[in-house]
């Protein structure tokens, strides 16, 4: 099912939700809203995961803006896709101009003599740092930045 | 998405109360309002994140930025921040070792 929504389009697939938004900095807060809001439908996932999770998202979005000039021209895709272990969101960049090394770590940006300099960069080290997994691909949508959060097992409830 | 950004004075202090979300889009306006404040002649400055929902790490570059100006000019620049999910970034960040951080404008004002 295919809907649209004023600039987002809304495109939900078996186990998964697509959106679609400009490639432009004011609508990074709407894709924290939408983030947040299917995270917090997880009663596996406390509060704290969840502020990770789109905090992480926010980041990689912001990153790719930014790399897309935010301009909107080109459309930034976001997919969520959950299954009882896991809650998993791609950033994909379709104009194949993100940069980003996913091995760069914290460590690397923030030694010692170096912390008072640091004035940006932060964005992929701080998703790393927020996130179970974080991983970049290139496959046929484009530079995709996935990043996932385990989710906590819960108890069986016990039988009626 | 809005960014309230009010300034008061206290003890000598410029007093730079934040409140909303600080990110990539409106970090550019916290931006020009401490450059605003260097350029008056403001020389120590707090900022209180207390009203912040949200920061990431464009808001923290920006902060490191004003902080750089700041000793650049013989000042500094202080934090107020006592909510925990705002202190978690600057911890993972390594930039409580860079920043004073306060729990309150009086702590941080000296009353």
């Amino acid at each position: 099912m295919t809907s649209t929504a004023g600039p987002v389009e809304r495109v939900e697939r078996t186990g998964g939700v697509v959106f679609t938004i400009p490639s432009q900095a004011g609508y990074v807060s709407l894709v924290r809203m939408l983030i947040s809001t299917l995270a917090y439908e997880r009663r596996d996932l406390d509060d704290e995961r969840v502020e990770d999770l789109v905090l992480a998202v926010s980041e990689a979005a912001s990153l790719a803006i930014e790399a897309h000039g935010g301009t909107g021209d080109h459309p930034l895709v976001l997919r969520w896709s959950e299954d009882d272990e896991r809650c998993e969101v791609e950033v994909v960049d379709r104009l194949r101009v993100l940069d980003v090394d996913v091995n760069e770590s914290l460590a690397d940006h923030v030694s010692d003599p170096g912390r008072a300099a640091l004035e940006g960069n932060l964005g992929l080290p701080l998703v790393r740092a927020l996130v179970d997994e974080v991983t970049v691909d290139s496959d046929d949508s484009g530079i995709v930045v996935r990043m996932s959060v385990l989710c906590a097992r819960l108890p069986s409830l016990p039988d009626d | 998405m809005d960014l309230g950004l009010d300034v008061t004075e206290r003890n000598g202090f410029a007093v730079l109360a934040v409140r909303g979300e600080v990110d990539v889009y409106t970090a550019p306006r916290l931006r020009e309002r401490l450059v605003e404040l260097v350029s008056q002649g403001h020389q120590k400055v707090v900022v209180d994140l207390e009203g912040v929902d949200f920061l990431d790490s464009t808001g923290l570059g920006v902060l490191v930025g004003g902080l750089k100006r700041l000793r650049s000019h013989d000042g500094d620049l202080t934090l107020v921040c006592t909510q925990r999910r705002i202190l978690k970034v600057f911890e993972i960040t390594g930039l409580t070792k860079v920043f004073s951080i306060h729990d309150s404008v009086e702590a941080a004002t000296g009353g």
